[in-house]
């Protein structure tokens, strides 16, 4: 494996409180390391407040944490042990602000034009090679020719593509997203999240990426880190995180998942019955399993298919329909079992109605089990 | 005005809720509002129009008819000329002064890991505890040539003291000083309200400090900037009570001054005063209507992400000097000019601080003071006008700033410019203008505080509008929307949902009226009559007549009554939301 | 203010908006027509007024009537306003005249005669003048009259009262005088250094160090009659005061003129109002021996022509030039005869008022305030005509 991009090792703010400067809560990172190798694109994904944009500022340098380290490539820009300090100026690094923090009083070509400009004397390009930089990284997101529009005059989807290409515009080694697409509408938000895609693959620029939207997460990371109170609680790929949460706190932000406390009656080969308060339940995905433990059970709605009593086959648990709401591309379900609400989803062609008794189906390889602690790794 | 429809009970109406009754009931409540409205409309248009109409007519018209030979009396000598460069002069110079210091303090309060944060607030209050009659004699007494508490000791040791408090530099300075917290309260907003991820993206894209300063924050304060410089401009030239104190004894006049001495000369000249009143409001809407006013500071905010404070930047080691230089700032506009008031009260008579002069303070200023004649009825009238008054102007800028904020209904928009417009008729000229009113009045009001409280509820209806403008703007319509749907009337929901909700901000525009009708003096010296004596003219009249230890005794005595009524609001701010500032 | 959106609420129009703007314009015009209000509001009054006929009643009355009919009707009206400049014995006056006659007097005194003049000025504006008898200078009770005809010509009686008929004009008796001298800050001036003529301020070290006082042509006035009368000629009487003018601060009256000198910012002053001396306690201020001539400027009482209480306006004023005078004597410097001085040595010397009409007052006006500001035309030119 080559030198990583960017390594986090053992950061470390508190805010301490009464100081004014939190506004919502304590933003504080707790003991956050991490590293993103060229390439990649690394998402912190996490509730607000559990200081993912703290990490993020912290790499920009906007934030001086109390203690750790950053380095960028093999130039370490933070080191409270050293005293290291370089400011957001001196590390090279482009960000794109929730913001945008477009500046209202420049038009489209300055602001993208800035970062070129303002590089010290001796190695500033030639105006015709700003001019040649701007126009095509305008033409890579696709504002080709509005350079000389203010850019207060476009529109929101505009301005988050000039956000994009002000932070492109130097072949930046590495790229910081400050959820760069939560101030979008919905159907814009869902097509510049594949325009961010392509752009950072066939940039190749190694990007680091703060959200707080896991349907983003998961279709732009290379890995996504979950964090929770300033700690990473589980690294992974989207598919990981998605599929094997290692604690209870992953399961329930990523997706919607049901979670119920079980206890191991038994272990065969590599199945294992559960029993939980509403019924006996089969696990094929679980690892270090005694019998007698306690631990928590996370199936996924999706996982749990619905069927009509009269059917044929022994149903896992039997419950009955409470409510059900038509999403177009599926329906979520609230069926109670033994007085437990679960949430299921089928197909649309599917149906279930409210108030008829319904058997649960789960496949034991899509049960997935958590010791009950549920800490990360 | 916000009683409700005597003959239907609202509950009648929301429990009925059928689309007639709703109708009808919303058209008894237009009824009600349009009257409100229009009766509002009316009494500030008259408020504002009247003196200014017959200003217009006493300036233009003599026994006659139509003439201009008012102007060629106000400005027909060399000395006219020298006035209108002095007053120039004086607004510029004191502007910059302004400027740089309050701009450079917000920067640093704002923006900086300075020391001493909670001085600059402190800084701040000054303008209102230390109002111009009180705070220009202050400076005499630090800076009158020889025997200032400051100039003094250094005409003693340097052989001519550098600064002094009369002339052209001793009015800048005083003036400068004195708006420098108004600019600094602006600027902070500026600062406060620009979004921080706009110089942060600078930085990141690798911009020194110097390079976002220039290309990034001056830039984006810049509206903000432009509009403090034509208010603090403006304020310049409205200015009475430094160039009547420090700029006469030098012989320097400027337009309030010239205005005030035409006015009660022998004989004395109102067209002339008239002419040069109308100039000098031509000139203050002049610089308002070129700049637009003060008002341009939206047009370059953007969407704001989240409420990250950013870090302030660093000092590093020139932290020191910078604190060393805000804390001088401190101790020469506000530490001294008190101490200075304490000690002229406590002198016998006024003189330099020596050891013999120090071992002979007492209390005799403020005995004398007890006895001064008049000055109990001062008193009394003071304080009524000061309540009258406030609470006048925050009645009728209630209902005009709902009607300019709160509705969409013809005519708003030029209420609302009626309502600003006193803030560019300077107090001398609304005296005058007043004066030419009321002299013809068939009611008596002429020389009584009635006379004074009208005077007060016209300048101060824009701080009225300010206060009730920015608190209503605040509540979301749809609460009021919601208490029309629940069958409220209008009257009604302004009562009960309006009114509750603006409450804390009418209070705070209430207090902040209070405290400058209190020590209000440019159209109180020309309106006061024998009978409606107030403090700020028994002040300016001991002054003129060189009894500075009672000055100084009695403002003394306002600056303690006004900090009392601010550490008084701002406790209950703490409660209320009530919050005051200059 | 920024505009509010969605704001559902009726956005029916209000035409009976415009209508009644146009109308309350309109009632301001109409109330308003007549002259302009720049001009003077008031007019000149014609006929007599109430308080004129009392005056006259008791005026043409025999003299050894006259008192007990005047007290009786006085006693009457029970009170009254008097605007007097004798504010350091205002308590006493108030107490003997009420122990004399049990008449409720409140004596109110605004300050400098040029304050007295704007407050009359704004009550007569005010169309309430609130005193009966007006005192100021007996020059200003003239410009009084002339601008605002509040004070009306004194009744025969009042003027043959006064101790020196010669200093009565038509509208005023004299009272009491103020002298006015150099005075200079003893810590500033060792008495070695302290000045004996006018000449002697011309040295250099007074440069910028002295303060004179706005609107005392009068002042003015006496001491050119005096200096050129002595032999001193227009052209060196000019140079002179010229080059003191030119060294010489300005203040508005004798009393922050006094605070000044007392302080040490200016060490000497040209023409302070001993009276305005004698009131800062301890105030290390010297006047004596006396610089040059001592101008004294008589002060007058009159009338008012609206008074609320006439008989007691002229009860007082009769007792103010008679019985009052002794009160006076304790503190303001009285000077009833041209004979006697408390400025023991010092020549005294009394303008004359005889030449004065009211354009000529006014020509010493400018000439004064041109001394003051450097203008050219520092004397009137009937004076400088007069001596080619």
């Amino acid at each position: 494996m080559t030198t990583p991009m960017l390594t986090v090792e053992g950061l470390r703010k508190t805010f301490s409180a009464g100081t004014g400067r939190a506004e919502d809560g304590v933003h504080a990172i707790d003991d956050v390391s991490f590293d993103v190798q060229p390439g990649e694109l690394l998402t912190l994904l996490g509730p607000s407040g559990c200081g993912k944009s703290t990490t993020l500022r912290a790499i920009a340098g906007l934030e001086h944490p109390d203690s750790g380290r950053i380095s960028i490539g093999d130039r370490t820009v933070f080191h409270a042990d050293s005293g290291t300090r370089l400011g957001p100026d001196e590390r090279g690094l482009s960000m794109v602000f929730q913001s945008y923090a477009i500046w209202p009083h420049m038009n489209v070509f300055d602001n993208v034009a800035f970062p070129l400009q303002v590089v010290p004397r001796r190695q500033r390009r030639p105006r015709q090679e700003i001019r040649d930089r701007v126009e095509r990284v305008l033409r890579t997101v696709e504002l080709g020719g509005l350079g000389s529009r203010p850019a207060t005059k476009l529109s929101g989807g505009q301005q988050q593509r000039l956000a994009l290409a002000r932070a492109l515009v130097t072949d930046p080694d590495l790229l910081l997203l400050d959820e760069p697409l939560s101030n979008l509408d919905a159907k814009l938000r869902e097509s510049m999240r594949l325009e961010l895609k392509r752009i950072q693959r066939s940039l190749g620029v190694t990007s680091i990426y703060v959200t707080h939207d896991q349907g983003e997460a998961l279709a732009l990371s290379s890995r996504i880190a979950v964090m929770d109170k300033g700690r990473i609680m589980q690294l992974g790929t989207p598919r990981e995180i998605y599929e094997a949460p290692t604690c209870e706190f992953v399961a329930q932000f990523i997706g919607t998942s049901n979670v119920l406390p079980a206890t191991v009656g038994a272990v065969e080969g590599d199945l294992a019955e559960l029993s939980t308060e509403v019924g006996p339940i089969s696990s094929r995905s679980w690892s270090d399993l005694t019998v007698g433990q306690d631990v928590l059970v996370i199936i996924r709605p999706e996982d749990i298919s619905l069927r009509s009593p009269d059917g044929e086959g022994a149903a896992h648990w039997r419950g009955k329909v409470v409510a059900g709401a038509y999403l177009g591309e599926a329906i979520d379900y609230v069926v109670t079992v033994d007085g437990r609400e679960l949430r299921c989803r089928s197909g649309p062609s599917e149906s279930g109605r409210i108030d008829t008794e319904v058997d649960l189906d789960i496949d034991p390889s899509r049960v997935h089990v958590l010791r009950s602690e549920g800490a990360s790794r | 005005m916000t009683t409700t429809h005597p003959n239907k009970p609202p509950t009648g109406q929301a429990v009925a809720g059928t689309g007639q009754t709703d109708r009808s009931g919303r058209r008894g409540g237009d009824r009600l509002r349009t009257v409100v409205y229009v009766l509002t409309g009316l009494v500030v248009l008259y408020l504002v129009g009247a003196p200014l109409l017959f200003l217009m007519w006493g300036t233009f018209f003599d026994a006659d008819g139509v003439t201009l030979d008012s102007f060629r009396r106000a400005f027909g000598s060399a000395e006219a000329a020298e006035m209108v460069g002095n007053s120039l002069m004086f607004a510029f110079g004191a502007g910059v002064v302004s400027l740089v210091t309050g701009t450079t303090l917000a920067y640093l309060y704002a923006r900086t890991d300075v020391p001493f944060k909670s001085v600059f607030f402190a800084a701040s209050l000054v303008p209102l505890i230390l109002p111009p009659v009180v705070y220009a004699p202050a400076w005499v007494f630090l800076f009158s040539e020889d025997v200032g508490a400051i100039s003094g000791p250094l005409t003693q040791i340097f052989g001519a003291s550098p600064v002094n408090a009369y002339g052209m530099t001793g009015m800048i300075a005083v003036e400068g000083l004195h708006l420098a917290p108004i600019v600094f309260l602006f600027m902070v907003a500026a600062f406060r309200s620009m979004d921080p991820s706009l110089e942060e993206a600078g930085k990141v894209c690798g911009a020194r400090w110097s390079a976002v300063a220039r290309r990034i924050t001056l830039p984006l304060v810049k509206p903000a900037l432009a509009s403090a410089t034509v208010i603090v401009i403006v304020l310049g030239l409205e200015s009475f009570e430094v160039p009547v104190m420090l700029g006469e004894p030098a012989g320097l006049y400027v337009f309030t001054s010239r205005i005030y001495f035409l006015t009660n000369d022998f004989p004395a000249d109102l067209g002339a005063a008239g002419a040069l009143s109308v100039a000098l409001m031509a000139v203050a809407a002049l610089l308002l209507a070129v700049t637009g006013g003060g008002r341009s500071g939206r047009e370059h905010q953007t969407v704001t992400g989240k409420a990250f404070r950013p870090a302030p930047v660093s000092l590093g080691r020139a932290r020191v000097w910078v604190g060393s230089v805000v804390a001088f700032y401190f101790v020469v506009a506000v530490i001294a000019p008190v101490l200075v008031l304490i000690y002229v009260a406590l002198s016998p008579y006024y003189q330099a601080p020596s050891i013999e002069a120090f071992s002979a303070l007492g209390f005799s200023n403020f005995e004398k003071l007890a006895e001064l004649p008049g000055l109990g009825s001062a008193l009394v009238n003071t304080v009524l006008l000061a309540v009258v008054s406030a609470t006048l102007v925050m009645l009728v800028t209630v209902v005009a700033s709902s009607f300019v904020v709160r509705t969409r209904l013809p005519g708003r928009r030029i209420l609302d410019w009626i309502a600003l417009a006193p803030l560019m008729v300077p107090g001398v000229v609304l005296g005058l203008g007043l004066s030419f009113v009321y002299l013809r009045f068939p009611f008596p009001v002429y020389g009584t505080v009635i006379l004074l409280a009208i005077a007060y509820v016209t300048r101060f209806i824009p701080y009225g509008m300010r206060y009730a403008g920015a608190s209503m703007a605040q509540v979301s319509n749809e609460l009021e929307e919601a208490a029309r749907i629940g069958g409220a009337r209008w009257a009604t929901t302004m009562r009960r949902v309006l009114l509750p909700l603006t409450a804390p901000g009418v209070l705070s525009g209430w207090i902040f009226v209070l405290m400058i009708t209190f020590r209000e003096l440019s159209s109180t010296v020309l309106l006061a009559g024998p009978d409606s004596e107030v403090l700020s003219v028994i002040l300016f009249r001991q002054y003129n007549e060189g009894t500075f230890g009672i000055v100084a005794a009695l403002g003394v005595l306002m600056a303690v009554a006004l900090l009392t009524i601010i550490l008084l609001a701002n406790r209950l701010g703490s409660r209320f939301g009530i919050r005051v500032e200059a | 203010m920024p505009e509010r959106k969605g704001a559902t609420v009726h956005v029916r129009r209000h035409r009976s908006s415009r209508p009644a703007i146009l109308l309350a314009v309109l009632s301001l015009v109409l109330t308003a027509c007549g002259v302009s209000p720049s001009v003077a509001a008031w007019e000149v009054p014609s006929g007599p007024s109430n308080a004129e006929q009392v005056y006259a009643h008791f005026d043409s009355m025999p003299a050894n009537e006259r008192l007990p009919a005047l007290v009786r009707a006085a006693q009457a009206e029970g009170s009254l306003t008097v605007n007097l400049r004798a504010d350091l014995v205002a308590p006493e006056l108030e107490r003997a005249f009420e122990d004399q006659y049990g008449i409720d007097l409140q004596i109110v005194n605004p300050g400098t005669a040029r304050i007295t003049r704007q407050q009359i000025l704004q009550e007569a504006r005010a169309g309430k003048v609130r005193s009966d008898v007006i005192e100021s200078y007996v020059h200003e009770m003239d410009t009084i009259y002339a601008e605002s005809h509040v004070i009306t010509h004194l009744p025969r009686f009042l003027r043959e009262s006064a101790l020196d008929p010669s200093l009565t004009t038509e509208f005023s008796a004299e009272t009491f005088q103020y002298p006015f001298l150099v005075a200079w800050n003893t810590q500033r001036v060792a008495a070695a250094e302290a000045p004996r003529r006018f000449e002697d301020l011309l040295n250099p070290r007074w440069a910028n160090r002295l303060v004179m006082v706005q609107n005392y042509e009068m002042w003015y006035k006496a001491l050119f009659d005096r200096l050129t009368g002595d032999g001193m000629s227009v052209e060196e009487f000019e140079r002179v005061f010229r080059h003191i003018a030119a060294d010489s601060n300005v203040t508005s009256s004798s009393n922050p003129a006094s605070a000044f000198l007392a302080s040490g910012q200016y060490t000497a002053g040209i023409n302070i109002n001993l009276n305005s001396i004698t009131r800062i306690d301890g105030a290390p201020i010297a006047f004596e021996p006396v610089v040059g001539a001592v101008p004294l400027l008589p002060n007058g009482i009159g009338l008012a022509r609206d008074a609320h209480h006439p008989a007691a306006a002229l009860l007082f004023a009769h007792w103010y030039l008679t019985d009052g005078v002794p009160i006076l004597q304790e503190e303001q410097f009285i000077q009833q005869s041209p004979n006697e001085t408390r400025l023991d040595g010092a020549p005294v010397v009394r303008p004359e008022l005889d030449d004065l009409d009211s354009a000529r007052l006014q020509e010493w006006r400018e000439a004064y305030d041109a001394l003051l500001r450097g203008g050219d035309e520092v004397l009137p030119a009937y004076v400088r005509g007069g001596t080619p």
